[in-house]
Protein backbone atom coordinates (compact mmCIF):
# COMPACT_ATOMS: atom_id res chain seq x y z
CA UNK A 1 0.00 0.00 0.00
CA UNK A 2 2.86 2.38 0.80
CA UNK A 3 4.33 1.73 -2.60
CA UNK A 4 1.12 2.67 -4.36
CA UNK A 5 0.84 5.89 -2.39
CA UNK A 6 4.43 6.78 -3.16
CA UNK A 7 3.66 6.46 -6.88
CA UNK A 8 0.60 8.67 -6.79
CA UNK A 9 0.77 11.48 -9.26
CA UNK A 10 -0.09 15.13 -8.71
CA UNK A 11 -3.37 16.66 -9.91
CA UNK A 12 -1.51 18.59 -12.60
CA UNK A 13 0.11 15.40 -13.86
CA UNK A 14 -3.26 13.66 -13.79
CA UNK A 15 -4.82 16.45 -15.86
CA UNK A 16 -2.05 16.13 -18.40
CA UNK A 17 -2.52 12.35 -18.61
CA UNK A 18 -6.29 12.69 -18.93
CA UNK A 19 -5.77 14.97 -21.89
CA UNK A 20 -3.41 12.43 -23.47
CA UNK A 21 -5.94 9.69 -22.73
CA UNK A 22 -8.70 11.42 -24.70
CA UNK A 23 -6.27 12.09 -27.53
CA UNK A 24 -5.51 8.37 -27.62
CA UNK A 25 -1.86 9.16 -26.96
CA UNK A 26 -1.31 7.72 -23.50
CA UNK A 27 0.61 4.47 -23.05
CA UNK A 28 -0.67 1.54 -20.99
CA UNK A 29 1.80 2.51 -18.29
CA UNK A 30 0.54 6.10 -18.13
CA UNK A 31 -3.01 4.84 -17.97
CA UNK A 32 -2.09 2.65 -15.03
CA UNK A 33 -0.73 5.70 -13.23
CA UNK A 34 -3.95 7.52 -13.99
CA UNK A 35 -6.06 4.62 -12.78
CA UNK A 36 -4.13 4.64 -9.56
CA UNK A 37 -4.80 8.35 -9.13
CA UNK A 38 -8.50 7.96 -9.95
CA UNK A 39 -9.02 5.12 -7.47
CA UNK A 40 -8.44 7.56 -4.62
CA UNK A 41 -11.35 8.16 -2.22
CA UNK A 42 -11.16 11.93 -1.95
CA UNK A 43 -11.29 13.21 -5.47
CA UNK A 44 -12.65 16.49 -6.83
CA UNK A 45 -16.02 15.90 -8.51
CA UNK A 46 -14.68 17.00 -11.89
CA UNK A 47 -12.95 13.62 -12.15
CA UNK A 48 -16.22 11.73 -11.67
CA UNK A 49 -16.62 10.55 -15.31
CA UNK A 50 -13.00 9.36 -15.54
CA UNK A 51 -13.26 7.63 -12.18
CA UNK A 52 -16.35 5.76 -13.39
CA UNK A 53 -14.86 4.89 -16.78
CA UNK A 54 -11.53 3.66 -15.41
CA UNK A 55 -13.31 1.78 -12.65
CA UNK A 56 -15.54 0.11 -15.23
CA UNK A 57 -12.61 -1.04 -17.38
CA UNK A 58 -10.73 -2.23 -14.32
CA UNK A 59 -13.68 -4.42 -13.38
CA UNK A 60 -13.85 -5.80 -16.93
CA UNK A 61 -10.15 -6.66 -16.80
CA UNK A 62 -10.65 -8.87 -13.78
CA UNK A 63 -13.87 -10.55 -14.78
CA UNK A 64 -12.92 -12.90 -17.64
CA UNK A 65 -9.83 -14.42 -16.03
CA UNK A 66 -11.66 -14.89 -12.74
CA UNK A 67 -14.71 -16.59 -14.11
CA UNK A 68 -12.63 -18.78 -16.42
CA UNK A 69 -10.37 -19.94 -13.62
CA UNK A 70 -13.31 -20.56 -11.35
CA UNK A 71 -15.33 -22.45 -13.90
CA UNK A 72 -12.36 -24.69 -14.69
CA UNK A 73 -11.98 -25.38 -10.99
CA UNK A 74 -15.65 -26.18 -10.63
CA UNK A 75 -15.67 -28.40 -13.67
CA UNK A 76 -12.76 -30.43 -12.32
CA UNK A 77 -14.44 -30.75 -8.93
CA UNK A 78 -17.65 -31.86 -10.60
CA UNK A 79 -15.78 -34.35 -12.76
CA UNK A 80 -14.03 -35.92 -9.79
CA UNK A 81 -17.32 -36.19 -7.89
CA UNK A 82 -19.06 -37.70 -10.92
CA UNK A 83 -16.30 -40.23 -11.55
CA UNK A 84 -16.29 -41.20 -7.89
CA UNK A 85 -20.04 -41.59 -7.81
CA UNK A 86 -20.23 -43.70 -10.95
CA UNK A 87 -17.32 -45.94 -10.02
CA UNK A 88 -18.87 -46.66 -6.62
CA UNK A 89 -22.16 -47.51 -8.31
CA UNK A 90 -20.40 -49.67 -10.88
CA UNK A 91 -18.37 -51.73 -8.43
CA UNK A 92 -21.07 -52.24 -5.84
CA UNK A 93 -23.73 -53.11 -8.41
CA UNK A 94 -21.46 -55.67 -10.05
CA UNK A 95 -20.75 -57.47 -6.79
CA UNK A 96 -24.42 -57.77 -5.91
CA UNK A 97 -26.02 -58.40 -9.27
CA UNK A 98 -23.50 -60.45 -11.29
CA UNK A 99 -24.59 -63.99 -12.09
CA UNK A 100 -24.45 -66.58 -14.83
CA UNK A 101 -26.64 -69.39 -16.07
CA UNK A 102 -25.03 -72.82 -16.29
CA UNK A 103 -27.27 -75.35 -17.99
CA UNK A 104 -30.30 -73.20 -17.12
CA UNK A 105 -29.40 -72.84 -13.45
CA UNK A 106 -28.61 -69.39 -12.08
CA UNK A 107 -25.36 -69.24 -10.12
CA UNK A 108 -23.13 -66.60 -8.49
CA UNK A 109 -20.21 -68.93 -7.73
CA UNK A 110 -17.29 -67.21 -9.46
CA UNK A 111 -14.91 -70.26 -9.68
CA UNK A 112 -17.64 -72.47 -11.10
CA UNK A 113 -18.53 -69.84 -13.72
CA UNK A 114 -14.89 -69.46 -14.73
CA UNK A 115 -14.41 -73.19 -15.10
CA UNK A 116 -17.54 -73.55 -17.22
CA UNK A 117 -16.61 -70.56 -19.34
CA UNK A 118 -13.12 -71.91 -20.13
CA UNK A 119 -14.58 -75.32 -20.92
CA UNK A 120 -17.13 -73.86 -23.39
CA UNK A 121 -14.48 -71.71 -25.09
CA UNK A 122 -12.27 -74.78 -25.72
CA UNK A 123 -15.30 -76.66 -26.97
CA UNK A 124 -16.13 -73.78 -29.33
CA UNK A 125 -12.60 -73.82 -30.71
CA UNK A 126 -12.87 -77.41 -31.83
CA UNK A 127 -16.43 -77.07 -33.12
CA UNK A 128 -15.25 -74.04 -35.16
CA UNK A 129 -12.78 -76.28 -36.96
CA UNK A 130 -15.50 -78.74 -37.79
CA UNK A 131 -17.68 -75.98 -39.26
CA UNK A 132 -14.79 -74.71 -41.36
CA UNK A 133 -13.98 -78.15 -42.67
CA UNK A 134 -17.56 -78.80 -43.72
CA UNK A 135 -17.73 -75.48 -45.52
CA UNK A 136 -14.49 -76.07 -47.34
CA UNK A 137 -15.89 -79.30 -48.74
CA UNK A 138 -18.82 -77.45 -50.29
CA UNK A 139 -18.25 -75.07 -53.17
CA UNK A 140 -20.29 -71.92 -53.85
CA UNK A 141 -22.58 -73.63 -56.33
CA UNK A 142 -23.59 -76.23 -53.77
CA UNK A 143 -24.36 -73.58 -51.16
CA UNK A 144 -26.53 -71.60 -53.59
CA UNK A 145 -28.33 -74.75 -54.66
CA UNK A 146 -28.92 -75.67 -51.03
CA UNK A 147 -30.39 -72.25 -50.24
CA UNK A 148 -32.62 -72.34 -53.32
CA UNK A 149 -33.91 -75.77 -52.32
CA UNK A 150 -34.62 -74.46 -48.88
CA UNK A 151 -36.63 -71.49 -50.23
CA UNK A 152 -38.60 -73.58 -52.69
CA UNK A 153 -39.53 -75.96 -49.90
CA UNK A 154 -41.39 -73.09 -48.18
CA UNK A 155 -43.72 -72.56 -51.11
CA UNK B 1 -0.92 -20.22 -35.02
CA UNK B 2 1.96 -17.93 -34.25
CA UNK B 3 1.82 -14.17 -34.55
CA UNK B 4 4.57 -14.43 -37.17
CA UNK B 5 2.38 -16.65 -39.31
CA UNK B 6 -0.46 -14.18 -38.93
CA UNK B 7 1.75 -11.39 -40.20
CA UNK B 8 3.16 -13.52 -43.00
CA UNK B 9 -0.09 -15.03 -44.26
CA UNK B 10 -2.99 -12.78 -43.28
CA UNK B 11 -1.57 -9.28 -43.72
CA UNK B 12 -0.58 -9.85 -47.38
CA UNK B 13 -4.24 -10.55 -48.29
CA UNK B 14 -5.45 -7.37 -46.59
CA UNK B 15 -6.11 -5.68 -49.93
CA UNK B 16 -8.15 -8.63 -51.14
CA UNK B 17 -10.26 -8.61 -47.97
CA UNK B 18 -10.77 -4.88 -48.37
CA UNK B 19 -12.13 -5.39 -51.90
CA UNK B 20 -14.58 -8.01 -50.66
CA UNK B 21 -15.73 -5.64 -47.93
CA UNK B 22 -16.09 -2.78 -50.38
CA UNK B 23 -18.14 -4.95 -52.68
CA UNK B 24 -20.66 -5.59 -49.90
CA UNK B 25 -20.60 -2.30 -48.01
CA UNK B 26 -19.98 -0.01 -51.04
CA UNK B 27 -18.62 2.92 -49.02
CA UNK B 28 -14.82 2.97 -48.89
CA UNK B 29 -14.70 4.23 -45.31
CA UNK B 30 -16.97 1.49 -44.03
CA UNK B 31 -15.06 -1.16 -45.95
CA UNK B 32 -11.80 0.03 -44.38
CA UNK B 33 -13.31 -0.15 -40.89
CA UNK B 34 -14.71 -3.61 -41.59
CA UNK B 35 -11.36 -4.83 -42.89
CA UNK B 36 -9.60 -3.66 -39.74
CA UNK B 37 -12.24 -5.31 -37.61
CA UNK B 38 -11.89 -8.61 -39.46
CA UNK B 39 -8.12 -8.51 -39.02
CA UNK B 40 -8.55 -7.87 -35.30
CA UNK B 41 -11.09 -10.66 -35.10
CA UNK B 42 -8.72 -13.06 -36.84
CA UNK B 43 -5.89 -11.92 -34.60
CA UNK B 44 -7.85 -12.64 -31.46
CA UNK B 45 -8.61 -16.17 -32.65
CA UNK B 46 -4.97 -16.59 -33.68
CA UNK B 47 -4.57 -19.78 -31.65
CA UNK B 48 -7.32 -21.64 -33.43
CA UNK B 49 -6.39 -20.38 -36.91
CA UNK B 50 -3.74 -23.08 -37.25
CA UNK B 51 -6.40 -25.72 -37.88
CA UNK B 52 -7.49 -24.18 -41.19
CA UNK B 53 -5.60 -25.48 -44.19
CA UNK B 54 -6.64 -22.65 -46.43
CA UNK B 55 -6.28 -19.48 -44.39
CA UNK B 56 -7.09 -17.23 -47.30
CA UNK B 57 -10.41 -18.96 -47.93
CA UNK B 58 -11.21 -18.79 -44.23
CA UNK B 59 -10.35 -15.10 -43.99
CA UNK B 60 -12.50 -14.44 -47.06
CA UNK B 61 -15.48 -16.17 -45.48
CA UNK B 62 -15.01 -14.28 -42.21
CA UNK B 63 -14.90 -11.00 -44.13
CA UNK B 64 -18.08 -11.76 -46.06
CA UNK B 65 -20.00 -12.81 -42.96
CA UNK B 66 -18.74 -9.84 -41.00
CA UNK B 67 -19.85 -7.38 -43.67
CA UNK B 68 -23.26 -8.98 -43.98
CA UNK B 69 -23.67 -8.85 -40.20
CA UNK B 70 -22.68 -5.23 -40.31
CA UNK B 71 -25.47 -4.48 -42.72
CA UNK B 72 -27.93 -6.22 -40.40
CA UNK B 73 -26.64 -4.43 -37.30
CA UNK B 74 -26.92 -1.11 -39.07
CA UNK B 75 -30.62 -1.66 -39.63
CA UNK B 76 -31.09 -2.82 -36.07
CA UNK B 77 -29.27 0.07 -34.35
CA UNK B 78 -31.41 2.51 -36.25
CA UNK B 79 -34.41 0.90 -34.56
CA UNK B 80 -32.72 0.91 -31.16
CA UNK B 81 -31.89 4.59 -31.47
CA UNK B 82 -35.55 5.33 -32.04
CA UNK B 83 -36.68 3.50 -28.94
CA UNK B 84 -33.85 5.01 -26.93
CA UNK B 85 -34.91 8.51 -27.89
CA UNK B 86 -38.53 7.78 -27.05
CA UNK B 87 -37.56 6.58 -23.60
CA UNK B 88 -35.47 9.58 -22.69
CA UNK B 89 -38.28 11.88 -23.73
CA UNK B 90 -40.47 10.58 -20.91
CA UNK B 91 -39.47 10.94 -17.33
CA UNK B 92 -39.66 7.29 -16.41
CA UNK B 93 -38.77 6.74 -12.71
CA UNK B 94 -37.52 3.21 -13.43
CA UNK B 95 -35.26 4.50 -16.13
CA UNK B 96 -33.74 7.19 -13.95
CA UNK B 97 -33.06 4.52 -11.34
CA UNK B 98 -31.41 2.49 -14.02
CA UNK B 99 -29.36 5.49 -15.00
CA UNK B 100 -27.71 5.45 -11.63
CA UNK B 101 -26.19 2.10 -12.29
CA UNK B 102 -22.79 3.21 -13.59
CA UNK B 103 -21.71 -0.16 -14.86
CA UNK B 104 -24.85 -0.72 -16.86
CA UNK B 105 -24.71 2.73 -18.38
CA UNK B 106 -21.11 2.38 -19.48
CA UNK B 107 -21.78 -1.08 -20.82
CA UNK B 108 -24.61 0.26 -22.96
CA UNK B 109 -22.60 3.25 -24.15
CA UNK B 110 -19.72 1.06 -25.28
CA UNK B 111 -22.03 -1.44 -26.96
CA UNK B 112 -23.49 1.42 -28.97
CA UNK B 113 -20.14 2.61 -30.30
CA UNK B 114 -19.35 1.87 -33.95
CA UNK B 115 -17.96 -1.65 -33.92
CA UNK B 116 -14.36 -0.83 -34.90
CA UNK B 117 -14.17 1.83 -32.19
CA UNK B 118 -15.66 -0.67 -29.79
CA UNK B 119 -13.03 -3.30 -30.59
CA UNK B 120 -10.19 -0.78 -30.33
CA UNK B 121 -11.29 0.71 -27.02
CA UNK B 122 -11.72 -2.79 -25.56
CA UNK B 123 -8.30 -3.90 -26.77
CA UNK B 124 -6.62 -0.77 -25.42
CA UNK B 125 -8.49 -0.19 -22.16
CA UNK B 126 -9.27 -3.75 -21.12
CA UNK B 127 -6.73 -5.99 -22.84
CA UNK B 128 -3.93 -3.42 -22.58
CA UNK B 129 -2.67 -3.46 -26.16
CA UNK B 130 -0.60 -0.46 -27.22
CA UNK B 131 -1.79 1.63 -30.18
CA UNK B 132 1.25 0.54 -32.21
CA UNK B 133 0.40 -3.14 -31.68
CA UNK B 134 -3.17 -2.64 -32.86
CA UNK B 135 -1.89 -0.73 -35.89
CA UNK B 136 0.44 -3.58 -36.76
CA UNK B 137 -2.39 -6.13 -36.61
CA UNK B 138 -4.78 -4.04 -38.69
CA UNK B 139 -2.11 -3.06 -41.19
CA UNK B 140 -2.79 0.64 -40.62
CA UNK B 141 -0.81 3.59 -39.36
CA UNK B 142 -0.88 4.16 -35.56
CA UNK B 143 -2.47 7.53 -36.32
CA UNK B 144 -5.58 5.83 -37.72
CA UNK B 145 -5.93 3.70 -34.60
CA UNK B 146 -5.31 6.70 -32.37
CA UNK B 147 -8.08 8.69 -34.07
CA UNK B 148 -10.59 5.88 -33.59
CA UNK B 149 -9.51 5.36 -30.00
CA UNK B 150 -9.77 9.07 -29.26
CA UNK B 151 -13.24 9.26 -30.80
CA UNK B 152 -14.40 6.26 -28.81
CA UNK B 153 -13.08 7.59 -25.50
CA UNK B 154 -14.53 11.08 -26.00
CA UNK B 155 -17.86 9.58 -26.98
CA UNK B 156 -17.93 7.41 -23.85
CA UNK B 157 -17.25 10.46 -21.65
CA UNK B 158 -19.78 12.63 -23.43
CA UNK B 159 -22.50 9.98 -23.30
CA UNK B 160 -21.74 9.15 -19.69
CA UNK B 161 -22.17 12.77 -18.62
CA UNK B 162 -25.36 12.98 -20.63
CA UNK B 163 -26.83 9.87 -19.01
CA UNK B 164 -25.86 10.74 -15.45
CA UNK B 165 -26.76 14.41 -15.29
CA UNK B 166 -30.00 14.43 -17.23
Amino acid sequence: MKNIKAHKITTAEADRLIELYYEGLSTVEEENKLRNFLSSEKLPSKYEPEKAIFGFFEKKKQKPSFSLKRSIQWISVAAVVAIGFFSIQFWTSENINSYAYIDGIKTTDLTLIKRQAIASITELNSSGDIVKETFQQLNDKDIIQQQLDLFSSFE
Amino acid sequence: MSQERFKAEILPIRQKLFHIAKHILVKEEEAEDATQEVLLKLWRTCDSLGQYDNLEAFATTVTKNHCLDRLKVKNRTELIDDTYNNHTAHDDPHLSLERKNTEEILHKIIENLPSLQQTIIKMKDIEEYEVEEIAEITGTKPEAVRVNLSRARRKVREEYIKWTTE
